[in-house]
This record gives structure tokens, sequence and C-alpha cells, in this order.
């Protein structure tokens, strides 16, 4: 009989083990668990900062600007809707297994929802508590959202099994698409006036949001918040909460009330805050820094990082990582080699034909590779206009057989061909600009799955890509950094 | 409780531990399964288990004073009141609703309305089951077959044992009481073919039954919509989706019953590779036909009474067990086939017989038995139209619009338009597949014993397969178990 148990343990143990490991294998492998999961498995290295929050979180607190600033390794562990009784959890786990020296936890109304959630908000949780390792916390949080019934959901391997024709047949490429992530920061947001026209018709007149008197934090809700509190202090490890801006004239007398209360019981507990939509004149928000009413866009991030970038470097020295900066580490930080002047890159060129720089407002153009497999192409400028770009490589056609379609649709012959449109801010349309340490520089992503290029070319022009600006003979990609700078 | 919950997957293994903690001693081992029975029960809805523990004492009591009287007049009386006991439960909670509606629609059929409305009553689940169960210890005591437990315990566990209490396969005393009063050592070999018989079980259900249930639904919910290939697919995959249900529940059952070293009776036995109605039945729901045989078909005469009435009783055992099934004339009429088709078999029995000898036709050429279990299949699929439908309009619509020529519709992927995608389908054909290799595999090697003879490695590998195949590919969804189709009988 005890060998039947010894046995029957082993295999349960087994069994578990691997529906644990095989889990990830079932998260959607263009959605923001299985992403950031595959980036917290490949990189077990400490973090310096790590950011707490919902998409607030992950839309707002982009790694690079802290890596390049601070020189501190930064990751996002935002995810959809996070609950802070979900990031408590979270946050244990990543101060003991990553031991980060610094926590920020953005918080707004919606997180401090007590349970029961509504089911789309206690779906959202899985964005969090799928890429925590499996552990008590783990299944008590998720007994607390779901109930024993809903247990063995905390498998995905289990929860989404019903998908396995999806996501076992699923590519993993990440490229061309809208969803990625540098450190499990949301890189491509954009401001779009269409959506944005219409999803914001009814509301042309801003009226300032009252105060409602009745509304007051539940004991539940500071509870929570004074858990994460406990935790960090605890921990030893100092604790910032913020709370992203959203668009000011859409900030309705609830959300501000909770803002206010949230704040008046910071401020009784001893705890920094930072609120960011106290703050909208001092970081020059505008309408195109937001990708809708709630979130922030790219551009509205840099502002936003930069701030508090600014703030951890005054108030807690010594942040700075012994390892960053580190070129290999680096090399996807955009941020870092603009003000690197563009130092450690696949290539960079100036400008000298005066009539482009004139019509585009371009002075230079750099190219690097960043972190999925893609040419980042910076152009540079004071004051950067209508821009009509082309991209053109010859592939190696040995490696074409296993690229996703959305590559081998570009490509003609053996030559890629990826043409963009980089509109002006005045044009109010799809806005890809952003500001950085005085410099305006915009971003074309080209596809490059390729361990080797050769005859890369970049032709710029205003109202067409006309003039050739840029040429690279040959590009060996699979290398870790080459330095080419002609 | 459903085995396929995950209420069942805490409970079975602390009963199974606690289980062997408490093997040596009979009472505490009895008593243990006493209270495990009757939680697993009441689990589901515990007001349902005075049911039980009053048809468990009428039976004790009745059984007892069976042993202690000689008078056949009291000793009728004494059976009386068990039926009417027993029958009188079944009766009330599963046929008055029936027996209203008929008398209704009866009234209706000579121009009459009447105004009378069904009652709301809840169908016990198993009561079907328990009651026939404790019905054939009284019966067997009755007739001085068996001897009456003093035992109360004992019978109270047996009636009540919770591995077979809601779905079979339904024990006799004289097979089932007697494991109560011995003592069981662990055997390992047992408990792990226990354990995979379950995990076969589960299979079956999850796997196959539950996956193809999808396009049956979809068909036999909307019956005008679906023609030709359409019903004819619903109806093969209804006949795999019922066979894996209801036998996997009862390998589920087997195997439970196993691990603490019991033995219940087979249920199943490749039922599909039947020659004939007759072998059919020989084969499905082996505890069932058994027990109307002994129990029903016997005492009416059985074949004793010249060929007329043993064509009669059969008939008529047919009925009872569509009866049985459910209160739906759909059921009547599903026995009402069978009863008829195997009184066809046996009046033909001669002239068959003729017929081999006179066309020179070897009765055991592969041939003949692949042309008449076709056959046989053929009828069981036509009987599970109505057993499936949930009108009887409804059932010979689907036999009806299964004559429509609409096979172009193959060419245009109108079989993956079902409910099921490509994907689904093929999982769904795979699964069959393998279990109807399974069958036969299994008929000519016990599979558990071949696997027993493996290497650990291998051994171990197998499991794990098995374990991962249900995991991903059964059909559990948001981890709702879905109920065995046979609880509702």
């Amino acid at each position: 009989m005890l060998k039947f148990f010894i046995r029957a343990i082993f295999f349960a143990v087994l069994v578990f083990g691997l529906i644990a490991f095989s889990s990830r294998l079932f998260l959607n492998k263009e959605k923001l668990q299985s992403i950031k999961s595959k980036e917290l498995r490949s990189d077990r290295e400490d973090i310096g900062i790590a950011f707490f929050g919902s998409s607030h979180a992950y839309t707002t607190f982009d790694p690079r600007v802290f890596e390049n600033e601070i020189k501190v390794k930064a990751f996002n562990y935002g995810a959809p809707l996070q609950n802070l009784m979900v990031t408590l959890p979270v946050a244990e786990e990543v101060i003991t297994k990553r031991n980060i020296r610094l926590g920020v936890v953005d918080i707004f109304q919606s997180t401090i929802v007590e349970p029961p959630l509504t089911e789309r908000a206690a779906a959202f949780q899985y964005g969090t508590l799928d890429y925590m390792d499996l552990s008590l916390d783990k299944v008590e949080v998720h007994n607390r959202l779901y109930g024993k019934q809903k247990l063995l959901n905390v498998f995905p391997a289990i929860r989404e099994h019903a998908l396995w024709k999806e996501r076992f047949f699923q590519p993993g490429f990440a490229l061309n698409r809208d969803d990625d992530y540098y450190r499990g920061f949301k890189t491509q947001m954009y401001f779009d006036k269409k959506s944005w026209e219409k999803n914001t018709r009814d509301k042309d007149t801003f009226a300032a949001p009252q105060l409602i008197q009745s509304e007051k934090l539940s004991e539940g809700q500071k509870e929570v918040i004074d858990d994460i509190i406990g935790l960090f202090r605890e921990k030893g490890v100092p604790l910032v909460f913020v709370s992203a801006p959203i668009h000011r004239r859409y900030m309705n007398d609830k959300y501000f009330t909770y803002l206010e209360l949230i704040k008046a019981h910071f401020k009784e507990k001893g705890v920094a805050f930072i609120d960011y939509n106290a703050l909208w004149d001092e970081l020059n928000l505008h309408l195109y820094d937001f990708a809708d009413i709630s979130h922030l866009n790219s551009s509205g991030a840099l502002k936003v990082s930069g701030h508090l970038a600014n703030y951890i470097k005054t108030r807690f020295i010594g942040m700075e990582d012994p390892q960053v900066p580190n070129d290999k580490k680096l090399k996807a930080n955009r941020y870092y080699h603009i003000d690197t002047g563009f130092k450690h890159v696949l290539g960079h060129q100036r400008i000298t034909n005066n009539s482009i720089s004139e019509k585009t407002g371009i002075l230079e153009i750099a190219v690097f590779k960043d972190a999925y497999d893609r040419l980042e192409i910076v152009l540079i400028g004071d004051r950067l206009k209508d821009i009509q770009l082309k991209v053109s490589y010859e592939v190696p056609l040995h490696e074409t057989r296993n690229i996703p379609p959305s590559v081998r649709n570009r490509i003609d012959g053996n030559t890629y061909v990826q043409r963009a449109s980089l509109p002006d801010l005045k044009q109010q349309s799809t806005y890809t600009g952003f500001k950085y340490h005085g410099k305006e520089f915009k971003v074309v992503l080209a596809d490059c799955p390729f361990t080797e290029i050769s005859g890369l070319r970049i032709s710029v022009g205003d109202s067409g890509p006309a003039t050739r600006v840029f040429t690279l003979d040959h590009l060996q990609l699979k290398e870790s950094l080459p330095t080419i700078l002609p | 409780m459903l085995f396929n919950s995950l209420d069942f997957a805490i409970f079975f293994p602390l009963v199974f531990t606690l289980y062997w903690v408490v093997a040596k001693n009979k009472t505490a081992r009895n008593s243990f399964l006493l209270v495990a029975s009757y939680f697993f029960y009441g689990w589901w809805d515990w007001r349902f288990l005075f049911l039980i523990a009053i048809s468990s004492l009428v039976d004790y009591i009745v059984g007892y004073m069976l042993y202690q009287t000689g008078q056949a007049r009291r000793r009728k009386i004494l059976l009386g009141i068990s039926l009417l006991v027993n029958l009188g439960f079944l009766c009330y909670f599963k046929y008055t609703n029936f027996f209203i509606e008929t008398f209704v629609d009866s009234f209706r059929l000579f121009g009459k309305s009447l105004e009378v409305s069904t009652l709301n009553i809840v169908l016990p689940v198993g009561i079907s089951f328990y009651t026939f169960q404790t019905l054939s210890y009284t019966i067997d005591v009755y007739r001085k077959q068996l001897k009456p437990t003093k035992d109360i315990l004992s019978f109270f566990t047996f009636v009540a044992f919770f591995p077979q209490l809601v779905a079979g396969p339904i024990e006799r005393a004289s097979h089932l009481l007697p494991q109560f009063y011995k003592t069981y050592r662990f055997n390992y070999a047992l408990v792990k073919s226990g354990l995979l018989l379950m995990a076969f079980g589960l299979f079956k259900k999850m796997v196959i039954a539950d996956r193809v249930a999808i396009l049956v639904n979809q068909v036999y919910n909307n019956p005008q919509e679906y023609h030709g290939y359409e019903t004819i697919v619903a109806t093969v995959f209804f006949a795999f989706q019922i066979y894996c249900d209801f036998s996997g529940y009862s390998d589920i059952a087997i195997g439970i019953g196993r691990t603490m070293g019991f033995d219940l009776m087979k249920n199943f036995d490749s039922p599909y590779f039947s020659k004939s109605i007759t072998e059919f039945w020989r084969r499905w729901h082996i505890s069932l036909s058994t027990w109307f045989r002994d129990y029903v078909y016997i005492p009416l005469g059985g074949s004793r009474k010249g060929e007329g009435r043993t064509y009669f009783n059969l008939f008529a055992v047919f009925l009872i067990s569509g009866l049985w099934h459910g209160a739906a004339m759909t059921f009547i009429i599903w026995g009402a086939i069978h009863g008829l088709i195997i009184v066809l078999e046996k009046a033909v029995v001669p002239i068959r017989a003729y017929a081999y000898d006179s066309l020179s036709v070897n009765r055991d050429s592969f041939s003949n038995k692949l042309f008449f279990a076709g056959i046989t299949f053929f009828i069981v699929c036509v009987s599970w139209v109505f057993f499936r439908a949930n009108s009887l309009k409804d059932a010979f619509s689907i036999l009806s619009n299964s004559l429509v020529d609409n096979y172009e519709g193959l060419y245009y992927g109108g079989l993956f338009k079902l409910g099921l995608d490509p994907v689904e389908f093929w999982v769904a054909m795979v699964a069959i597949a393998v279990l109807l290799l399974f069958d036969l595999f299994h008929k000519k090697k016990a599979a558990i014993q071949w696997l027993s003879a493996q290497n650990m490695v291998f051994r171990y590998f197998v499991y794990v397969c098995i374990v991962f195949v249900i995991l991903i590919f059964g059909v559990y969804g948001d981890m709702a178990p879905t109920e065995f189709i046979y609880f509702q009988f």
C-alpha cells in the first residue's frame, strides 16, 4: 500500500508539473500574458524597478526611459484591469525572486474594486495571474476571485484546453502586429483622430469634476492598499504609488473623488503618491499624447516616464544597476541610442541634401534592431514634417521558407519593400512622433526576421520616397551588435 | 456528485485513502462507505437520502420477515409491501406526470379537452437503478434463492454503494452483498487496473461522448433544419455518444469498486460488434437486461409457455424496458422496436438456418459477421432516433429527413457546419476509432494486463498520455462537468 501511495504521489506531482510546464503553450502568443511570460522566463536576472497596475501602467511606464535615465533594469508587470488584490501576490513574488529595489504601483478607482468582481473584471485577472509561478499565494488569490469550483483554471493548460488548435498552431512571430511590448510596456500606442472622434463625440465641453461627498474608501479597499504598503515595508523595498493620467476632459466625478480619497489615505499612511492627472500642465500633456480617453500613447508615456524617472533619480539615490549601461542589453533601446549619438547602431547617416531636410525636417537617420527581429528606423530632426519613406533590402532566399505571411507578402523577387507614411502633427491623423531630450523623432519598423541581409536602402520625401538617403551593402543581424558607421 | 467533476476529483482520493486506512475492520469500513455514499448522493440533494434510507429499511425488514415466515400468503403480502414501496416511489417520482399527460392526450383524441396541470416533481437521481437493485434482493429472498442478511450496515451500504448508486451497474444482492461481509487486503495490481479503467471511462465520457454531443444536440434540437447526411451523421454520432457516456460511467464505477476491492458486474461488452439485436442485448446494459430476464421475463413464463407467449413476453419486457428508460412515448417506441426485432429474429431462426444450409454460407466468415453487424448497427441507430429525439414528431422528422438526398453538401464542407469544426470532427472520429480498436483488441487480450507487462518508463509514459489526452481533448467548458445521460433515467 505504501508503495502505491508513494507512486501515486510521484505520479500526481509529475502530472501537475507537466500541466504547469505546458501551460505556457496554451497562452495566446499574441497577447500580453504569453509575451510577458516569455520575457520573464528568458531573463531571470534581477530587476531594479517593477511597475504594477492595470493597462494604465503598461501603457504609461516605459522601461526604456528608466534604463536610459537611471541606468536601472525595469519591468512593467501591468496587465488589463489588474486589481490590487492580485497585484499583492505578484509583487511579493517579484520582490522575492527578482530582488527589486523600487516598486511603482499604479492606482485608481477600478484597481481597488472589492470582490465579487464582475465576470469581465474577474476574467481579466488572468492577465496577471498567468505570469506568476505556481504558488500557494497564487492558488489562494485565485480561489478568492473565482471560487473552488474553478480552482483548476489556475492552469492555462486546463482553462484554455479547448483552444488547443489555435494555440498549438499559432505562429510565434512577433512581427507586424499592434501588440508589441518592451519589458511589459506596450510600445505601439498612437493617437488616431478618427477613432478619437468616434469614441468622444458626446463630450465637447469640459466641466471640472466635483467631489462626491458621500463616497468613502471602504475598509476592504483600505485593507488591500495597506496590505501592499505593508508588504513593501516588510521587505524593505521603497514603494511609490502613482496614478497615470486620463484625458482631463473625461475625468468624471467618481474617478476624481476616488483619486482624492486615495491621496488622503496615502497622506495618512505617509506613502509617496504622484497623481499625474494633477500634473497635466507641468507635463505639457496634449490630446496627441493619448491613445484613448484613459490611456496614454507612446508619446504621452515618454513624457510621464521621463518625469517619473527624474523623480526617482532625485529621491532614490543609488538605484543604478552596475550592469547597466551595457551595449548588448540596451541594443533595442532607442532612447539610449539617441542619447549616445547613435554610436552603437547598425547604421547612422546625416542628411546632407538640404532640400530633403527642408522638405521633411529630417537631419539624421539611424537603424538598429528592436526586440522583435525588426529594424527600427529612427528619423530625427528639430521639427519633423510630413514624411514618406521607403525601406528595401535583399533577402536571403534560403531563409524565406519559415517567415510569416505578413513578411512574405512584402517580398517581390528577392527584395523586401516597405513603405510608410509619417504625417505631421498638424494633420491630426495617426501621429507617430516623439520628443526626447529636445530632439524630435519618428520611428518606422521594418520586419527583418533574417540572419543577414544585403542592399539596405532607405528613401524619403515629403510627397513620396524620392531620394535615397541611406545605404548599407551588407548586414549581419545575428551578431550581437555590429557597429557600422558609413 | 459527478464522476467528471472537480468535487469528485477531491472526494475520491480522500475516500480511497481513508477506506484503506479502515479496511481491516469490516464494521468501520462499511460504516465509512455508507457515510461516504450518503455524502456522495447528498451532494446533489440531501433530502432524497431519506428515499434511499426508507427503501433500504423496508427491504431489509421485508427480507428478514420473509425468511422468518413460511406462509405463502404472508410472504406474498411482504413481497407486495416491498414492491409497493419501491415501485410506488419510482412511479410517483418518474411516471406521475407522464400518466397525467397521457390521460389528457387520450381525451384529446376524442375531441375532449381536460384542464389538468402536471405536478412539479423532481426526479431523484438514480432512483430507477437503486430501486431495481433493492428489489432484486427482496425477490431473491422471496424465491428463497438468497438468504437475507442480518447485517443491516452491510445491507444499507449495498443499496447506497456510491460507485454504482446513480447509474448502475444494477447489482444483484447475491453478487454484491456478500462482498460487504469480506475484508480486503490492498492489491496493487487491482487498484492500478481500477484506476486505468476509470481513466478509460473518463476518456469515453469527456473526449468522445461530450464532443459528439455538440453535433448531436445541434441537429436533434433543430430537426427541421437538417437533412440527409446531416441527420444520419448525427444519429451515428449519438450511437457513440450514448455508448461512451453510459459505458464510460460503468467503467468508472467498476474501476472505483475495483480500487476498493469490490467486483462490480460487467455492463457492456463491445455492443456495436453484435450480429443481431438479441446479441446486442447480451452486450448492452447487461445488468439491466439480465435483471429484466430474471425478474420480468421468467416470471411472465419466459419461453416455457409456447411460442406465442414467448414472443409476447419478449415484446412486453422490451416495452417495460423502454418505459424504465424514460416516461415518454419515444422511449416506449424505442423499446417496442427492439422487442419487435427480437421477436422477428426468434421467429426466423429456422428460416435463417435453412437459408445458411441451402446457400452453404459459413456463419463464422468475416463477411457474414460484417454484414449482420452492419444490419444490427443500422437497426440500433434507427431505434436511437426515438431514444434521442425530443418528441415523437421530431423523431419522425429526423427519420424522414434522413431520406433526403443532399450529399452534394459534403463536397462543400457541410459536415463541418454541424457544430464541430474540421479539427474537432476528426478528433471525434479518431477517438471513436481508438475506442473501437480498443474494444476489438481488448476482446483478444486484456489491454490492462498487456500494459502491466511493459517496462515502467513506458507505462508511466502511457499513463501521462492518457491523463493529458483527457485534459486537452476532453470537453469540459469552464470546469462545469456535463451530466451523464443515464442520470435522467
